[in-house]
């Protein structure tokens, strides 16, 4: 093994907490990094982050659109056109590229999430030049070849009809069917295997010159370079031509009435990963930082009383915790853990009891300290360094939140009071309408729920 | 080309004179380091970095699941979650809590050879954390009731990351075909009957054993000031009592493996996975930085050699990866290939093995050397990135090879590797005879 990475083969204490961005330390004060933004003739706006303390050169580029942008017959083809990008350009095919990027030391990676997508690379300081030419080449000018499209495709469905190998993840998808109905947010990422059949090359053509304009991304470039640079960067993305802006709707968050199940079955699985969602908030909510709070409390520590509960004391999880996923549209509140075959029930009947008096009793003076010190606390690590503090910038600007909520951050959870986190509860936490998502072996999970009505049973193969 | 790319690394390090060191790629990762030892033989390092106000704090034990005794596989393990259920001082939820309402997060790892326990804090926390860590490293409790319920929780960490995981099943069942002696051979989770059978008699003989401040390395990285930590160092780590026989484990040697081995376990899964797999050799040993590289080479990114063959062209597979590892005592050069719903086993073993074949007999092109490098380069400036990172680091040279200045060696080695020493690891490790190749395959419904 290289020194550098032991971390293979070793077991972690606890599964890491997702801590969506926290903050800093007892004292009230944060100091930022600084950076520069400025927008090309073409609508591009640019971020750029100096850090000279190690030689490295990073650029994320952010484009305003996800999978929700998907058409309802071809679900997966946003994806489809960030992972083609690498695949080949009008000067450069697959190999070479790769080729390219590999002998730079550099990665690529095409992250699409349901709201937007980051395009992101990075490689020693010294080839940063090198890198500005191919990402840019990848970006404006990208081929498409028809061999590289189904040669894709193929790759992405063969990835989905295993997907269930991988429980976890299947589960995910799973609850955001379930939750989110007929929604554009309801598929996932990677699509699926019919809607990946029906596209054809001019809906990626589409799809590319509608969703990849200048105007509707932002690019943040990280690390070690002089102002020079910037000339670099503006002569290799100002030929991108803008185009006017399309924003897609927001959507509303489907109903739940009552406790609602769905079971999935996976074969001999000694295990059923459990996922429970209620209505949740959008990331532009007035009181999306109380919540944090509340959820902090909640599923969002090692010491909030799931953990404590479910884990700690009752041995039935090795890991749960809950989170607000708020997105541009209204996303759910969501329960993430997972129990021995016959343990099912009563891991849903303890969470439950947890969910209730959450909402009925709310939280304790005690515990909004504890949740304060954590956030605070955390919150330098969340932004420690140049690269993860630009992806936060490009995540507010998307969501139009102002970099404020990072600048005062520390004031701003230091007002939150008990009675006003206490207010939020009331007002937007549901623990009564819950759609629950069970994956395991359902003979002997189904037995488990014979006192709800709402149970669902589905084939696994309905969701690839 | 190789020395522009060394000078420029050099400006950037603080403290370094360029001319002394611009032949020494080695200088490139240089963080100054204080290093003393405790009068228990608690091996200290300190590296101060004022980049945020945040402060990684490690204590690591020289002790892994290769210390256990068969019977009682997963003892360190297990042990590691004990460490958080409570000591003389502070309790098990008192831990919890007060870190995390002073904005520390936590964990702990064990591997097979070291575990390690880490606390990331704001700046002005030192001392508080360093109160509750040497509190459970000194006056750890052991109960009845927390071992059972924790027992518990790891059962189901084994099901999520073994028995219900492709590759989690895939490394338990290669490790035990690779090795039948050595304590590799078992799962560092250990297997589920054992779990089952540790007692809190074990458990504190376990740590009377192992957790001694001369069998640990404390390392603190980030923004602090040295005197005042050195002081907190003393008065909390000072009185922690040296366990003057220490065990020292005789490990038992593997026998050169004499022969192919083949293993198929079934699982109700999709489709194929499988892994080749050659004994190796242990870290820090010249051979390791050239079968780094070659594993760079053959799986490292989408034009390596495994990857251009099994997904782009004949597109067998998924995915492909190849790694080296090399623990304390020799380990294993892995590749594992996750191959598509219904493609052949046998062909794309075939071709792995056809890829292997190459590498014994023919000479990699220079270019292709100079890219691992590049990568191997590039890995090490992202993994001191995080003053965490920085911590880790330290720590985990310090604990394999009581001297964490071999990290700041690496670079050299690799950068002095040719060609032909790639051939000639291929041909000395990745020998026929010496192959393991474990195939997990779906079971009849």
């Amino acid at each position: 093994m290289k020194k550098i990475k032991g971390l293979q083969f070793i077991f972690f204490l606890g599964f890491f907490f997702l801590s969506a961005c926290s903050t800093t330390s007892s004292k009230s004060s944060f100091q930022l990094r600084g950076y520069k933004t400025t927008q090309l003739s073409n609508g591009l706006e640019v971020i750029m982050i100096k850090d000279s303390s190690l030689p490295y050169f990073s650029m994320q580029l952010l484009l305003k659109s996800g999978s929700s942008e998907d058409p309802n017959e071809q679900r997966g083809l946003a994806n489809l056109v960030a992972e083609l990008l690498p695949k080949g350009t009008k000067h450069r095919n697959a190999s070479e590229l790769a080729e390219a990027l590999d002998f730079i030391g550099a990665d690529f990676s095409a992250n699409v999430s349901k709201d937007y997508t980051i395009l992101s690379s990075s490689t020693l300081s010294f080839h940063k030049e090198k890198l500005i030419d191919v990402f840019s080449e990848m970006v404006l000018e990208p081929a498409f070849r028809s061999s590289e499209v189904e040669r894709l495709k193929a790759q992405l469905q063969a990835g989905l009809k295993k997907s269930i190998d991988n429980p976890s993840w299947f589960a995910n998808q799973v609850f955001s069917k379930f939750v989110f109905g007929d929604s554009p947010y309801s598929h996932s990422v990677l699509g699926n295997v019919s809607g990946l059949s029906s596209i054809r090359q001019k809906h990626i053509n589409r799809f590319y010159l509608r969703h990849y304009r200048p105007n509707q991304s932002v690019l943040a470039i990280v690390g070690n370079f002089e102002d020079g640079l910037m000339s670099k960067i503006e002569k290799q993305f100002s030929g991108w031509q803008k185009r006017a802006d399309e924003q897609s709707p927001s959507f509303e968050f489907p109903a739940i009435s009552g406790k609602e199940f769905l079971l999935v079955n996976k074969d001999k699985s000694t295990q059923a990963q459990v996922r429970i969602g209620a209505k949740g908030i959008s990331r532009n909510h007035p009181d999306y930082l109380a919540l944090r709070m509340a959820n902090t409390i909640l599923g969002g520590s090692f010491a909030s009383r799931l953990s404590d509960k479910i884990r700690d004391d009752l041995g039935l999880t090795y890991g749960v915790s809950s989170y607000f996923d708020a997105k541009k549209s209204v996303g759910p509140f969501a329960v993430t853990t997972y129990t021995r075959t016959e343990k099912v029930k009563e891991l849903l009947e303890q969470t439950f009891k947890i969910l209730e008096e959450f909402k009925s009793e709310g939280v304790t003076e005690a515990e909004i300290e504890k949740a304060k010190g954590l956030m605070k606390g955390s919150f330098p690590r969340a932004i420690e360094t140049a690269e993860k503090f630009a992806f936060n910038l490009l995540h507010l600007r998307f969501h139009g939140v102002s970099e404020s909520y990072l600048a005062n951050f520390f004031a701003n959870v230091d007002d939150l009071s008990v009675n006003k986190v206490n207010k939020v509860i009331k007002e937007n936490f549901d623990s009564s309408n819950l759609k629950i998502v069970v994956l395991g072996d359902v003979d002997k999970i189904k037995p488990q729920l014979k006192n709800y009505d709402k149970v669902s049973v589905e084939p696994f193969k309905k969701f690839q | 080309m190789k020395k522009y790319i060394l000078f420029l690394l050099l400006l950037f390090i603080s403290g370094v004179t360029v001319t002394a060191y611009a032949e020494q790629p080695g200088s490139l990762i240089h963080l100054d380091v204080e290093k003393y030892k405790l009068k228990n033989g608690l091996t200290v390092l300190l590296h101060v970095d004022r980049s945020a106000p945040i402060v990684s704090h490690h204590v690591w034990f020289r002790v892994g699941s290769r210390d256990e005794e068969p019977g009682y596989t997963g003892i360190a393990h297990l042990f590691e979650h004990m460490m958080f259920k409570g000591a003389k001082k502070y309790t098990g939820k008192q831990y919890n809590l007060l870190l995390e309402q002073n904005g520390a997060s936590f964990n702990a790892f064990t591997s097979y050879d070291y575990t390690g326990y880490y606390v990331n804090l704001p700046s002005d926390k030192l001392d508080l954390v360093m109160d509750m860590e040497s509190d459970r490293f000194k006056d750890l409790i052991i109960a009845k009731s927390h071992l059972d319920s924790e027992r518990e929780v790891v059962k189901e960490e084994r099901r999520v990351r073994v028995d219900n995981s492709v590759f989690g099943a895939l490394r338990e069942a290669l490790y035990a075909t690779a090795f039948k002696v050595h304590p590799y051979r078992w799962p560092i989770i250990g297997w589920m009957k054992d779990v089952n059978r540790i007692d809190e008699e074990k458990s504190k003989e376990f740590f009377g054993k192992f957790y001694s401040p001369n069998n640990a390395v404390l390392s603190i990285a980030g923004n602090f000031e040295k005197e005042e930590v050195k002081k907190l160092i003393e008065k909390y780590y000072g009185g922690w009592r040296k366990e003057e026989n220490l065990t020292r484990v005789k490990y038992p040697q593997e026998p050169e493996q004499k022969g192919y081995r083949f293993q198929k376990i079934k699982r109700s899964v999709q489709s194929k996975t499988f892994s080749v797999a050659y004994p190796s050799t242990r870290a820090g040993s010249e051979d390791a930085y050239a079968l780094d590289l070659l594993a760079n080479i053959l799986g490292e990114g989408q034009s390596s050699r495994l990857y251009k063959d099994l997904v782009y062209s004949e597109q067998l597979a998924t995915g492909v990866s190849a790694y080296n590892y090399t623990p304390k005592d020799p380990g294993l050069f892995q590749i594992y290939v996750s191959l598509k719903p219904g493609a052949s086993f046998e062909k794309a073993r075939k071709s792995t093995l056809g890829q292997i074949f190459k590498l014994r007999n023919t000479l990699v092109k220079e270019k292709e050397l100079q890219k691992a490098k590049n990568q191997v380069m590039k890995s090490y400036v992202d993994s001191i990135k995080t003053i965490g990172g920085k911590a880790y680091l330290l720590a985990l040279n310090e604990t394999l090879f009581s001297d964490y200045k071999e990290i700041f060696k690496d670079l050299d080695k690799y950068s002095q590797v040719t060609v032909e020493d790639i051939r000639t690891v291929a041909k000395k490790y990745l020998k026929v005879n010496q192959a393991n190749v474990v195939l997990v395959e779906p079971s009849q419904r």
